[in-house]
């Protein structure tokens, strides 16, 4: 084999495809993300972006092309089973389970992971390490102090934490976050990003991210995708990302407009 | 918000509820009149019943219109298997559970295909489907004869024993349903009624546990049945009506389907007002079926919960009033 010298990929997307009647939302994307990565998505509103996290995650069913996690062919299976593989996502409009408390939201998604929840008789809060690992989970996301409060009394930016802690609950090889710091003020901006950044070192997992604010995206990523009216227009690192021409006239240019 | 909603820790006032329901209850019989113990004994009957359908609306958040199909053919189940002297009570009431399992496995899959509104009419439809089997079968059913004179057991022929007998059957099925309220099962459950996307995305294969809370909303169902059987001795194809559905849905949003004991105290209200007003007018189900679609369409959230959210709005409003006219 050629690629000896590097890790196989732990997500790899080939020539996937998808149309919503007749607009080609993704079109012929492929890319590999080698194991560890930090990676973001960028392109303008409306390139594709979530639709592509849809088509890996399993909520969209491609129309054509390849999804390969570790490997494994995944496209068109169901997100119950894409999850349990080990690929966790947060959502671009938040979604968590309201009226439950914090610590419900997360703990229902560890025992979902330790294959506990055929368990009838005994109280979910019973289970000790399970609620630790909960705990433990919230801590990461500085939400440990707001674990009895009902999830949708929450202000936004804990509620989009708490999505993100729902899915670290699953102990993913591969986490997909969907703008994880949109509609946050620039200070719980800075400290999201940090908690996000210290959890992808610390449990060593493979990020990728979706998110508009570039101070966030070059501040962070070892490497950049950008995705334009489906199409993905060129990948690099951040350096190399900042000088490309199209993507400045397809993108950045609008950033520095603004 | 109040704290006794399914899946909240057992609170102080719910053990409070637990201890008045029980001392109620018991009491009921010291009365000494014959038609509270009949009366108590439906309101437990008919509170079993709302309570099961409760793990599939209110936990689960799936409405179903079709949950007298279960109850009704654990009458049957009981009405049948005496009758016949195919097998004695004591067997043939648990047999109710598996009966009444076994109706939703069938009927489940084919229900859970569709959502809201879709998944509503189905189960309505079904449910509509096994009355007309159990009407129209004169052979094997006695059609809309139904059936009398059930035997039942010497130990079990006083109204009082079968009264303190269904209490036992009733609060055991209750403890049982909040442990399953509250446990690893039971919080999918409630996840699913948030959220059943998200739920999926959390490795949990959403129908599955659809099915298997139909299954048990069946089982306690069809168990409701069977005690109603066993008491009135009689049972009837009307048992299995919609009417009855919406009985039992009524019941549950009028008490309230987000507090464990709502559905108990919906069904206390109406079978207490049906006592009062069936003695005047014959169209009481027609009445109920009415209060039942105003109170589906008008209030989503059922009584109680709408006038949670109008208090709560009234508060808010009072404060911010309060707030903007300090200085
Ligand atoms: N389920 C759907 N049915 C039809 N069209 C859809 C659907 N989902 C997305 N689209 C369309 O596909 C295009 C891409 O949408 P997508 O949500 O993937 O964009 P995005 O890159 O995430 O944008 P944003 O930055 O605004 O979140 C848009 O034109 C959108 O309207
Ligand atoms: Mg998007």
């Amino acid at each position: 084999m050629e690629n000896t010298r590097k890790p196989p990929p732990v997500l790899e997307v080939r020539h996937l495809s998808k149309a919503f009647g007749g607009l080609k939302v993704t079109h012929d994307v492929s890319f590999a993300i080698p194991p560890g990565e930090l990676s973001a998505i960028i392109g303008p509103n409306g390139a594709g972006k979530t639709t592509l996290f849809n088509l890996i995650t399993g909520k969209l069913v491609p129309d054509g092309g390849e999804v390969l996690f570790k490997g494994e062919r995944i496209e068109g299976q169901s997100p119950a089973d894409i999850s349990r593989k080990g690929i966790g996502r947060s959502f671009q409009i938040t979604s968590i389970f309201k009226e439950r408390t914090v610590l419900e939201n997360v703990l229902v998604s560890v025992l979902s992971r330790e294959k506990k929840t055929a368990r009838l008789f005994r109280r979910a809060t019973a289970h000790g390490d399970a609620v630790r690992e909960a705990m433990e989970i919230l801590a990461t996301l500085s939400l440990e102090g707001k674990a009895g409060e009902t999830a949708g009394s929450l202000p936004h930016g804990d509620q989009k934490r708490l999505d993100i802690a729902v899915a670290l609950a699953l102990n993913p090889e591969l986490v997909m976050l969907d703008e994880p710091v949109a509609g946050m003020s620039p200070e719980e901006r800075a400290i999201t990003v940090d908690l996000i950044r210290k959890i992808w070192k610390e449990k060593a997992l493979t990020l990728l991210f979706i998110e508009h604010d570039m101070d966030v995206v070059f501040g962070i990523s070892e490497w950049i995708r950008v995705l334009n009216q489906g199409v993905l227009l060129a990948e690099g690192t951040p350096a190399e990302i900042s000088r490309n021409r199209e993507v400045i006239t397809a993108y950045l240019g609008e950033e520095i407009v603004e | 918000m109040r704290d006794d909603k399914p899946g909240a820790k057992y609170g102080r006032d719910e053990w409070a509820q637990w201890g008045v329901a029980l001392v109620v209850f018991a009491a009921v019989p010291l009365l000494g009149k014959k038609h509270f113990v009949n009366m108590g004994n439906e309101i437990l009957v008919m509170g079993l019943f709302a309570m099961g359908f409760n793990l599939l609306y209110g936990v689960t958040g799936m409405l179903s219109f079709g949950q007298a199909a279960y109850y009704g053919v654990g009458a049957y189940t009981v009405g049948l298997l005496l009758s016949k002297g195919v097998a004695p009570f004591w067997v043939a009431l648990p047999a109710t559970m598996a009966v009444g399992g076994a109706l939703a496995l069938v009927l489940g899959p084919l229900c859970i295909r569709l959502s809201g509104v879709y998944f509503t009419m189905l189960t309505l439809a079904f449910a509509e489907m096994v009355w007309g089997i159990v009407f129209k079968w004169y052979d094997f059913t006695g059609g809309d004869n139904g059936i009398q004179g059930i035997p039942m057991p010497e130990a079990l022929h006083s109204p009082l024993r079968y009264y303190y007998f269904t209490l036992a059957v009733v609060f055991v099925s209750f403890w049982l349903i909040r442990r399953i309220v509250d446990s690893p099962f039971g919080a999918v459950l409630q996840s699913i009624r948030e959220n059943p996307e998200r739920t999926g995305f959390i490795g949990v294969k959403v129908r599955r546990y659809q099915l298997a809370a139909m299954v048990l909303s069946g089982v306690f169902a069809a168990l409701a049945g069977g005690l109603f059987a066993g008491y009135q001795h009689s049972i009837h194809p009307d048992m299995l009506h919609w009417t009855k559905s919406g009985e039992v849905i009524l019941m549950s949003i009028l008490g309230g389907v987000s507090s464990f004991f709502g559905p108990l105290m919906g069904a206390g209200i109406i079978v207490f007002i049906e006592d009062m007003i069936g003695k005047y007018t014959e169209f009481w189900e027609i009445w109920i079926g009415g209060i039942m679609l105003a109170i589906v369409i008008f209030f989503p959230r059922g009584l109680i919960g709408t006038f949670d959210t109008w208090i709560t709005r009234w508060r808010n409003h009072g404060k911010h009033a309060e707030t903007a006219a300090r200085p």
